[in-house]
């Protein structure tokens, strides 16, 4: 099932929150090794703020499964302030346009099918938030090895410029053009037959 | 601006309906980048695709007609440095991301003698296996290239996008995989492991003619002439993996 958590019902999904930050820890700083702040268990840095919003998908038992955070490209975001190097093609520093950041999958569910299904659940989502609030692009930095996996899906989607070195890996800058038909589209090829967008109680905190 | 050429190639790319036309836009990116011809295939135990088939390419046909004849795919060590490689990698390097057998090596040198004398290669992983590759060649030794390396890397990822996404309109017809029973394909992996036919009987427990025999039968079905071409289809088709034969 999928939540959207925001500022507005953030304190009554803290569990989840919590959740989610000690996932990205573990998936982001023990093992990608990322030199990224840690504050405790939880990985949280400077773009968690007021503005952002997370999609998360949660298990039956409300455990998190994957998630991703959102922000509207009008504030500092993490492409303007640390990747502005791979930006060769503009992006509008208005809210047409937002990035989304820090795809995580709990490393605890074992079954990779349940990750996989997780990550493509909070990806279908991100589609019909962006439609439902017109937002025209969803922009995103990505290792080199996801690229061949994330063109196939088929969507309009481009480099937002030349990949580079970061590290021992190799990163691309990118950005999917949101029409209808993207969602029409990603449906399809993964079998999402309804609407994924949340229940009332947590579509509203985006409203 | 080098990243401008990689966009109006991606935009053209994009609106290809066909092969022929893709190759064409391909082939053009690849000179303005300073290659000389190019190759976008889809790895074996994905496509399915025999392993005379080369999606895409503009490489010498010589080159093309020996790596089907004597199925050189099966030892090109660009495809072993693409299971290891994060990104895109120049040909220079294949020797340290991968320990060349003398296979491996006198493939990179037949590759040289044809014109294939350096390159660039990028890998297409999927799912934690290769799917495919986009490798650009010339003719000439090449200068370490940071943006032009980009570029190529930027390059084949949406070439091979683009040939994803016409040949599923343009299905290539492929000849089904035959079938192979247990004793058939444990007698190729131990011709693969480089046993002779006397080895591989007293290993199974038959006799060296048996094992012939099985040989004999799976290239009929194949409809192969030789081993060679027979372990090339196996392993095409992922009847067989790599790690099969060397573990």
């Amino acid at each position: 099932m999928i939540k959207f958590v925001t500022a507005k019902n953030k304190s009554q999904n803290q569990a989840l929150i919590d959740q989610m930050h000690q996932d990205r820890k573990r998936v982001f700083v023990d093992w990608l090794k990322w030199d990224i702040p840690v504050v405790g268990d939880k990985e949280i840095d400077q773009y968690d703020t007021d503005d952002a919003i997370y999609i998360i998908d949660v298990d039956a038992e409300g455990n998190h499964v994957a998630s991703i955070r959102l922000l509207p490209c009008s504030v500092p975001t993490l492409m303007a302030e640390h990747f502005a190097d791979m930006v060769q093609s503009p992006v509008p520093a208005d809210d047409t346009a937002w990035e989304m950041t820090r795809l995580c999958a709990n490393p605890n569910v074992k079954d990779k099918l349940a990750q996989w299904t997780g990550r493509k659940n909070i990806t279908v989502a991100a589609i019909e938030f962006a439609l439902m609030r017109d937002i025209k692009q969803l922009i995103f930095v990505t290792h080199s090895s996801w690229v061949p996996t994330i063109l196939s899906v088929g969507w309009d989607i481009e480099l937002l410029g030349l990949p580079r070195k970061d590290g021992t890996e190799s990163i691309a800058a990118m950005r999917i053009n949101v029409t209808p038909e993207t969602l029409t589209l990603i449906r399809r090829n993964w079998g999402v037959k309804e609407s994924l967008l949340p229940a009332e109680e947590t579509l509203s905190a985006v409203a | 601006m080098l990243f401008k050429k990689v966009q109006a190639f991606v935009d053209k790319a994009k609106k290809a309906n066909d092969l022929l036309t893709l190759t064409n836009l391909t082939q053009a990116i690849t000179e303005e980048l300073g290659f000389d011809c190019f190759a976008l295939l889809h790895s074996p135990r994905q496509s399915r695709v025999p392993a005379e088939t080369l999606q895409l390419t503009t490489y010498p046909g010589v080159w093309v007609e020996m790596v089907r004849d004597r199925a050189y795919w099966v030892d090109d060590p660009v495809f072993a440095a693409c299971e290891i490689a994060v990104a895109g990698f120049p040909w220079k390097h294949i020797p340290d991301m991968v320990v060349l057998s003398e296979r491996q090596r006198d493939v990179m040198r037949v590759a040289r003698t044809e014109g294939l004398l350096d390159g660039f290669t990028v890998p297409m992983p999927k799912g934690g296996t290769t799917v495919g590759l986009c490798s650009f060649a010339t003719r000439r030794e090449r200068r370490s290239d940071h943006y032009g390396a980009a570029a190529a890397q930027s390059v084949g990822w949406f070439a091979f996008e683009a040939a994803r996404r016409i040949s599923t309109h343009e299905p290539i017809p492929l000849p089904p995989s035959a079938a192979l029973t247990p004793r058939q394909l444990d007698c190729i992996v131990l011709y693969a492991r480089g046993k002779s036919d006397a080895m591989m009987g007293r290993l199974l427990g038959i006799s060296p003619k048996t094992c012939n025999e099985h040989i004999e039968i799976a290239k009929r079905r194949y409809g192969v002439a030789t081993r060679q071409q027979l372990l090339a289809r196996v392993l095409w088709n992922g009847q067989l993996s790599f790690a099969d034969i060397l573990s």
